[in-house]
C-alpha cells in the first residue's frame, strides 16, 4: 500500500559544482571555480529536504447511492492531512470504479495541505447496471525538492448500485381481489383456481409464473392465483471463468450478482422460501427461507461473501464438484435460478446435473461477449452452442443484454418460445 | 492511456528563466532579443497546443507565427552579440532555451526530459563560458548559475506533474509551491557563495583556492554519503 521511492532527479546535480570547480581551477580563475557552489547548494537540497510520511483522510459523498441507468452521480471527495507536517505536493487521483467513465470535472487533483487541512475534489459520474464499488484512491506525495516519492492507497467504503427500471415497473394493483379471497367465495376447497396470460413487459417479476416458465419455457404472469410457495434457490456463477466482460463494461459476475438479487427479492415478494448459492472461490450456500430477515440475509451475502467479490480469483475453481455438494443439500422439489454467463463447459455439466436430478432449473444469462477481435466471436459462438445445448436438453435459458432491463429479457423470452 | 502534455505553468516558467539568465547575463539589446524570443515561444507553444486540439488552421497560422518571432529573435540576438566572444558566450544561451523549449512543448509525446537537461545544460554552458571570458559581473554568473538549475528543475516537474495528473487538472498550487521552494534554494546559495567570496579576495593566490576546492570537494563527497 505504501511506497516510498527515491525519484533520482536531482542525481546529476552536483555535475554543475565539478564542472565548475574545475573550469576554475584550470583557469585559475576563482569566479568561476565558485560558481560551482551554486551546485553544491542544490545537491544538498534533496538530501536536507525531509522525506514525507503522511496520513491522509478521506470522505467521499455520493450525489446518488442507488441511481437509475444512465443517471448522473456528483461525486465530491474531501482529503484531509491527518498528520503533523505539511504536505508540499500531494497528487491525488481518486478511485473511480472500473466500469464507470468521468464526464465532468476530473478525479485527480494536485493538492498542498498543511496539517489539517482539507481540500476537495468534484467530478460527475454517468451510472451504469451493476453494483459498482470505488476503489482506494492513490495519492502520490513528494516532498518540496521532489526528490522523493511516497505512493499510498487511500480508502474510504463508496459503492453505487444501479439496478433495473425499478420506477418502469408499476405495482400491480393492491385492489384486485387475492386469491384466498375469491376461493373462499366460491366455496370450493382444494381447487386451485389460476389465470395466466401472456407476459407483458412491465409486469413485476414476483408475478411470474416460475414453474412454468421452468417447465415450457414460456414467460407468463400469473393472476388471482392461490399463492402455492415454491421453494428456489438462486445460484450464481462465480467461477473463475464467469469473470469476464466487455471492455470497460461490468463483468458477467458483477452483473450476476446484481441480478441474482432482483430475482431473491422478487422471488421473496411473492412469499415463496428462496435460498442462495454460489460456486467460485468457494461454494456459498443459505439454506431456503421465507421472510424479511431472509431478504436481509441475501441481501448481505451477496454483498460481503467471499464468492461474490468483484476481483476475480487467483486460482482455477472446481465448478462441477462445488456444485454437486449444494445439489446434495436441495429438497426434491427445489427449484433452481442459475445465472451465469456460460464461459465455460463446467456450468453447463452442473446445470444439466441439477436438470437430471428433478430440479426445474431456469437459466439467466448476460451476454457479455463482444466481437472485436477472433478470439472474442470464438467465446460468443461457444457461448451460444452452450445456450442450445441447454435448450435442448429441457432447461429453459433466458439471455439478456446486460444494457437492457433483466424484466425485458423476460418479456422477449415470453415473446420468441425458444 | 491518453498521452499526458507537461504542465503548462512550470513549462512556461522554465523556459522564461532560462531566456531570462541570458538576459541578466548580457543586458541591453541581447536582453531584449531574448524577450521577444520568450513571447515568440509562447506564441508558438499556444499554437501547438491549438493544433493538437483540433484547430487546425487557426492553430496552425498562430504557431507559425510565433516561430517566425522566436526565429527573428534569435537572429537578432546573435547578431547584436557582436564579435566571437559574444557568440560564444551567448549562442549556448539562446539555443539552451529553444532546446528546453522543445522539451517541454512537448515536441512529442509527454515531453522529453533529456531534451530539458540538454537545454539547461546549454545555458549553463553559457554561463560558464561567460565566468570564463570574464563578460560578465560576479553576482550576474551566480544568478545565472542558479537560474539555469531552475530552469531544468522546473521544466522537468513539468514533465512529471503532466505524465501523473494531465494538463486540464489545476496543479498551479503544486507547480509554484515546488517552485518557491527552488527559487529560495537558489537564493539561498547565490547569498552564501557571496558571503563566502567575501572572505577570499578576488585575486586571491593558488593556493589559497587550491585550499578552497579541497574545503568543496570534502564537504561534496560527505553530502554523497
Amino acid at each position: 500500500m505504501s511506497g516510498r521511492q527515491s525519484t533520482n532527479r536531482w542525481r546529476g546535480v552536483i555535475a554543475v559544482a565539478l564542472v565548475a570547480a574545475g573550469m576554475g581551477l584550470l583557469a585559475e580563475n576563482p569566479a568561476l571555480f565558485l560558481l560551482g557552489g551554486v551546485g553544491v547548494a542544490f545537491a544538498a537540497y534533496p538530501l536536507l529536504s525531509p522525506a514525507p510520511d503522511p496520513h491522509l483522510e478521506l470522505e467521499r459523498r455520493l450525489g446518488a447511492v442507488s441511481p437509475r441507468h444512465g443517471e448522473t452521480v456528483e461525486v465530491t471527495t474531501t482529503v484531509r492531512n491527518a498528520g503533523s507536517r505539511p504536505l508540499f505536493d500531494v497528487r491525488f487521483l481518486d478511485g473511480v470504479p472500473d466500469a464507470l467513465s468521468v464526464t465532468d470535472g476530473r478525479a485527480r487533483r494536485g493538492l498542498v495541505l498543511l496539517p489539517g487541512d482539507e481540500a476537495s475534489v468534484s467530478y460527475t459520474v454517468t451510472a451504469r447496471r451493476g453494483k459498482h464499488a470505488f476503489e482506494p484512491a492513490t495519492a502520490v506525495v513528494r516532498d518540496l525538492s521532489g526528490a522523493t516519492e511516497v505512493e499510498l492507497d487511500v480508502d474510504t467504503e463508496s459503492e453505487i448500485d444501479c439496478v433495473a427500471d425499478e420506477g418502469d415497473v408499476p405495482l400491480r394493483d393492491r385492489t384486485t381481489t387475492p386469491a384466498g379471497r375469491v376461493l373462499a367465495e366460491d366455496g370450493g376447497t382444494g381447487v386451485e383456481f389460476y389465470r395466466t396470460r401472456e407476459y407483458r413487459r412491465g409486469d413485476p417479476l414476483n408475478r411470474v409464473d416460475w414453474n412454468r416458465l421452468a417447465r415450457t419455457g414460456e414467460a407468463t404472469t400469473v393472476e388471482y392465483r392461490r399463492e402455492r410457495a415454491a421453494t428456489v434457490v438462486v445460484l450464481v456463477d462465480a467461477g473463475a471463468a464467469a469473470y469476464r466482460g466487455r471492455g470497460g463494461e461490468p463483468h458477467a459476475v458483477t452483473l450476476g450478482v446484481s441480478a441474482a438479487e432482483q430475482v431473491a427479492v422478487a422471488l421473496l415478494e411473492g412469499h415463496n422460501t428462496v435460498g442462495l448459492a454460489g460456486v467460485g472461490r468457494e461454494p456459498c450456500w443459505v439454506a431456503p427461507a421465507g421472510g424479511r430477515d431472509q431478504r436481509v440475509l441475501l441481501r448481505k451475502t451477496l454483498a460481503t461473501h467471499v464468492t461474490f467479490r468483484s476481483t476475480p480469483p487467483a486460482e482455477t475453481t472446481a465448478v462441477v464438484g462445488q456444485a454437486e455438494r449444494i445439489r446434495s443439500r436441495l429438497g426434491p422439489t427445489t427449484q433452481l435460478v442459475v445465472v451465469s454467463p456460460l464461459a465455460d463447459d463446467d456450468i453447463v455439466e452442473a446445470i444439466r446435473a441439477f436438470d437430471a436430478h428433478g430440479h426445474a432449473t431456469t437459466v439467466l444469462t448476460p451476454v457479455v461477449t463482444a466481437d472485436r477481435t477472433v478470439g472474442q466471436r470464438l467465446a460468443e459462438v461457444e457461448r451460444r452452442n452452450r445456450a442450445s445445448r441447454l435448450r435442448s436438453a429441457g432447461v429453459t435459458t433466458i439471455e439478456w443484454e446486460p444494457d437492457t432491463p433483466l424484466v425485458a429479457a423476460l418479456a422477449a423470452a415470453g415473446g420468441n418460445r425458444r | 492511456m491518453p498521452v499526458r502534455r507537461p504542465a503548462p505553468l512550470s513549462a512556461g516558467l522554465a523556459v522564461a528563466i532560462a531566456l531570462g539568465t541570458v538576459a541578466l547575463l548580457h543586458g541591453g539589446r541581447i536582453a531584449a532579443a531574448a524577450l521577444i524570443e520568450g513571447v515568440g515561444c509562447g506564441v508558438l507553444g499556444a499554437g501547438v497546443a491549438g493544433v493538437r486540439r483540433g484547430w487546425r488552421v487557426t492553430g496552425g497560422v498562430v504557431a507559425a507565427g510565433g516561430a517566425g518571432v522566436a526565429a527573428g529573435a534569435l537572429v537578432w540576438g546573435l547578431g547584436v552579440a557582436g564579435d566571437a566572444v559574444g557568440l560564444l558566450t551567448t549562442l549556448p544561451g539562446y539555443l539552451g532555451a529553444v532546446v528546453l523549449f522543445l522539451g517541454v512543448m512537448p515536441l512529442y509525446g509527454s515531453g522529453s526530459r533529456w531534451l530539458v537537461k540538454a537545454g539547461a545544460g546549454l545555458v549553463l554552458a553559457g554561463v560558464l563560458l561567460a565566468g570564463l571570458l570574464n563578460s560578465a559581473g560576479f553576482g550576474s554568473l551566480l544568478l545565472a548559475t542558479a537560474g539555469s538549475v531552475v530552469a531544468w528543475d522546473l521544466g522537468e516537474n513539468a514533465i512529471g506533474i503532466g505524465e501523473q495528473l494531465g494538463r486540464e487538472t489545476p496543479t498551479a498550487r503544486i507547480e509554484g509551491v515546488h517552485a518557491l521552494g527552488s527559487v529560495a534554494v537558489g537564493g539561498v546559495a547565490v547569498w552564501s557563495v557571496q558571503f563566502a567570496s567575501g572572505w577570499t579576495p578576488a585575486d586571491a593566490s593558488l593556493s589559497s583556492v587550491l585550499v578552497l576546492l579541497l574545503a568543496v570537494l570534502a564537504f561534496t563527497v560527505a553530502l554523497h554519503e
